[in-house]
């Protein structure tokens, strides 16, 4: 993968980091005119923080007024909603409604509608207990009060920041993964990055790690901030919940979270989540039975008629929280690198908007843009439930995984192109296959005799002995 | 979008759903067999172990011996593999999403047989990572019989039914073999089983056991169990969940016959009847799994209820739509591991078994 060339070459930028901020700040300088790569430590894209979370693509009707995450979140929304079609990007324009369940929460409601219109989301507005039901029949009928936030869409968590990687790559850009970065050093005035994959030159770094993101901070200077990853656990429900889900079902936050959250997802099931726990651990991120437990009752104290509906799978994801409440992006002109860190739940929406911020600091700083003239625009295939799906399509040969009407085609396309699948994980994130309500029962086996041999980082499958079958 | 109709159409070509095939083709229906995998056989196509064809066959095969024999007796019906039902409409309007594309199918009757599957051990909630080697009995011989292929060489086994025992035999086709079981309950499901695999195979059954945490992060690396009030961490390459079984009935639920809250399968009549009259169902789909074999008579029992119902034998559909189950289930429930067994009549004394075969 990094071959020899890519070694010797001095890049504009180096990003460190292949989450959704990587990606999407990759694919901005990239179309800005900078010779771009992308270091990542894991085996695929999106192996960290971005593996899970609640897929809303976000208003910014609850964030911090003034704050630098409200920005960036406002245009990034702007920028995706301007650029999915032409990626084969998914929406679901499910709104939102936030409800209360007892007077204290209630009384929070107005203050949440102000800020939501000094954030400039004016549609923002109280519903009555009949607009309520209009809106979302089957919630519980225990709701004293609630508001409607039309503009919380849901979108496809992976496929967006695999479009992103996948445009810049078209436009010239590297990916380079299991490349963690060891050790970096200013040689010649260009950063020399030591990584698990060899060693890259470039002028610029972009620090987008995430989860490590205070220790890639260290390589330039004492890190002003600290990650304290915070774990959210979820629940997903199996498809047929999705007709008892008609809205996103926001909960009053808190000072310390937005709290949790049923939604449907893009992929035509409901989630219940996340938790916030605070842990050490950078990578791993467990599920605890009692955790789930209580977001099944959660979910189901909510919208009663899930409590019939099967689990169909858990997880947990980290979020890259900091002691600081906003994101920290700060361009350090000397060194030339730019700091991206502390972006926290709400970076699946803000990513565009953070690339677009990065790309002006380094135009303003750094070295003159030269945006791209004939931009290539790959599509991702599609995975939405609402729209076509390679099954529904003509001679699309077999199907391999049942729950998720995966089929080989779709497999196969993963395992090639430019920007192929680099472990199981990653296969999942870019076809489906075995996220259904079997995990696996009827199409692990066939999954991994098609890929086993073609993964950066193969399923962990033992060495066969010969035997006597 | 094509359509085209038919008599008869049978999702699922599993030991359930041949046999009707077989039975409704004899009574001289126009039948089509809907398989979403490449092969049809069911279950069977992957269990290597003995003990097949005994209720239906009189005889003693292995599962791929057993699904050879069930597809050779369909021969000459209009069996299609890879076409998946995607959506069951009502007044027997079935979608497909078939190699050549999307088409409806328009049936008078149509017969559900699909069958069951594992809970895998997200549905079970069960606490810790989510690496690699987190199997069900039905995955592992997958791998092994349909793959030639390992998943993990020294799992700790989740269960003590007989299912649970039948992963010696599937790893030792591979020169593997299990490290141990872990029964919630007190006693093993299978005692005589729990004591062959301790005899004979030198596995232990840890009885009383309660998993902690699955430990691991790309891998399997053990699981964290609490034996009797200790806990401790077991190593192993892999946790084969078994039993548990859950009805394959996600079209029920999506559709307008919806299922029952207990047997999470649809309910049927004393027919084989949903609260669609259109609608039959057999099979393990209906709840927790029994053998191929009384599955293959219940399928033949389905088949001869549908034929009465082409000749008008059969009395018409209460208006509520609430109707009588098949038999009386009793229900078990077995300790604190929220388990249900279901005791159920023999399907070849089942009520169905009134109509006379055709000949």
């Amino acid at each position: 993968m990094a071959n020899e060339a890519i070694r010797k070459q001095v890049f504009d930028a180096a990003i460190i980091g292949g989450g959704v901020v990587g990606c999407a700040v990759l694919r901005a300088l990239t179309l800005a005119g900078l010779k771009c790569v992308l270091l990542e430590r894991g085996p695929d894209l999106l192996s960290g923080a971005s593996k899970a979370n609640s897929a809303i693509l976000h208003t910014g009707f609850d964030a911090q007024s003034g704050s630098l995450e409200l920005k960036l979140l406002q245009s990034g929304r702007a920028i995706y909603l301007a650029i999915r079609e032409q990626l084969g990007l998914p929406l679901l324009t499910s709104d939102a409604v936030l409800v209360a369940w007892n007077t204290a929460q209630a009384e929070k409601l107005p203050d949440i509608v102000a800020r939501a219109h000094a954030n400039g989301v004016t549609g923002v507005r109280p519903l009555t207990q009949e607009q309520l039901r209009a809106k979302h029949p089957y919630l519980d009928d225990s709701a004293i009060a609630a508001l409607f936030v039309p503009g919380e869409y849901i979108i496809d968590p992976w496929s967006a920041p695999l479009a992103y990687a996948l445009q810049a790559i078209e436009n010239g850009a590297q990916v380079v993964r299991l490349a963690e970065v060891v050790s970096a050093a200013r040689e010649n005035n260009s950063w020399s990055l030591k990584t698990a994959n060899g060693e890259f030159l470039a002028n610029l770094v972009v620090n987008c790690a995430g989860n490590f993101g205070d220790l890639v901070e260290g390589f330039v200077r004492p890190s002003p901030f600290h990650v304290k990853p915070r774990k959210g656990q979820f629940v997903v429900f199996d498809k047929t919940a999705f007709q008892v889900m008609p809205k996103i079902v926001l909960p009053v936050p808190t000072e310390r979270t937005k709290g949790v959250v049923l939604c449907p997802t893009i992929f035509g099931n409901v989630i219940v989540g996340p938790t916030a726990e605070d842990q050490t651990d950078r990578q791993l991120a467990t599920v605890e039975t009692a955790t789930l437990r209580m977001l099944l009752t959660e979910a189901a104290r909510i919208v009663p008629a899930l409590a019939d509906e099967p689990v169909t799978a858990t997880f947990a994801g980290l979020r890259p929280a900091t002691e600081r409440r906003d994101y920290i992006i700060e361009p350090l002109l000397s060194e030339k690198w730019i700091t991206v860190a502390g972006i926290r739940s709400t970076g699946l929406t803000a990513a565009l908007g953070i690339a677009e911020h990065v790309t002006g600091l380094v135009g303003e700083h750094f070295c003159p843009l030269h945006p791209v003239r004939d931009v290539v625009w790959p599509r991702v295939p599609n995975l939405a439930e609402d729209q076509p799906r390679d099954y529904q399509r003509d001679g699309h040969g077999d199907l391999v995984c049942f729950c998720e009407l995966v089929t080989r085609d779709e497999i196969e396309a993963a395992l090639s192109g430019p920007l192929p699948a680099g472990d199981l994980g990653g296969l999942k994130r870019r076809t489906r296959a075995m996220f259904g309500r079997c995990q696996g029962f009827n199409c692990l086996a066939a999954v991994c005799s098609i890929a086993a041999n073609r993964l950066l980082v193969p399923p962990p499958l033992p060495e066969m002995k010969s035997h006597g079958a | 979008m094509a359509r085209e109709t038919a008599d008869l159409v049978i999702v699922g070509g599993g030991p359930t759903g041949l046999s009707a095939a077989r039975e409704a083709a004899k009574g001289g229906l126009q039948v089509v067999v809907l398989e979403r995998e490449s092969e049809a056989g069911g279950a069977p196509r992957y269990c290597g172990h003995h003990g097949f064809g005994m209720w239906d066959f009189g005889r003693v095969w292995t599962g791929p011996q057993y699904a050879q024999r069930l597809r050779s007796a369909v021969n000459g019906i209009d069996l299609r593999c890879g076409h998946a039902v995607t959506t069951l409409a009502s007044r027997g309007f079935v979608e497909v999403s078939g190699n050549r594309g999307p088409y409806t199918i328009e049936a008078r009757r149509v017969l559900m047989a699909t069958g069951v599957y594992e809970k895998p051990s997200a549905a079970r909630l069960i606490s810790g990572g989510r690496p690699f080697g987190l199997l069900t009995t039905g995955a592992l011989q997958r791998f092994v019989y349909l793959e030639n292929r390992l998943p993990c060489r020294a799992p700790i086994v989740v269960g003590s039914e007989l299912i649970a025992y039948s992963t010696i035999l599937t790893l030792r086709h591979m020169g593997a073999k299990p490290v141990a079981f872990l029964e919630c309950g007190d006693h093993a499901s299978s005692a005589l089983a729990s004591r062959v695999s301790r005899l004979v195979f030198g596995i232990r059954t840890h009885k009383g056991a309660r998993i902690v945490a699955v430990e691991g992060g790309s891998a399997v690396t053990g699981v964290t169990v609490e034996i009797q009030g200790h806990v401790r961490t077991l190593p192993c390459d892999g946790l084969v969940f078994t039993g548990d079984w859950v009805p394959e009935a996600t079209l029920f639920r999506a559709s307008h016959i919806g299922v029952d809250p207990v047997t999470k399968g649809p309910t049927v009549d004393a027919y084989y009847r949903t609260r669609d009259p259109h609608v039959f169902a057999a099979g393990n789909v209906l709840r927790s799994a029994r053998s191929s074999g009384s599955c293959a008579v219940e399928g033949r029992n389905a088949a001869r209820a549908i034929l009465a119902d082409f000749q008008g034998r059969l009395p018409s559909v209460k208006p509520h739509g609430i109707e009588e189950e098949v038999g009386v289930w009793k229900l078990r429930r077995r300790g604190e591991n929220e388990k249900f067994c279901f005791a159920a009549p023999m399907a070849e004394h089942g009520p169905a078994g009134m109509f006379p075969a055709h000949t």
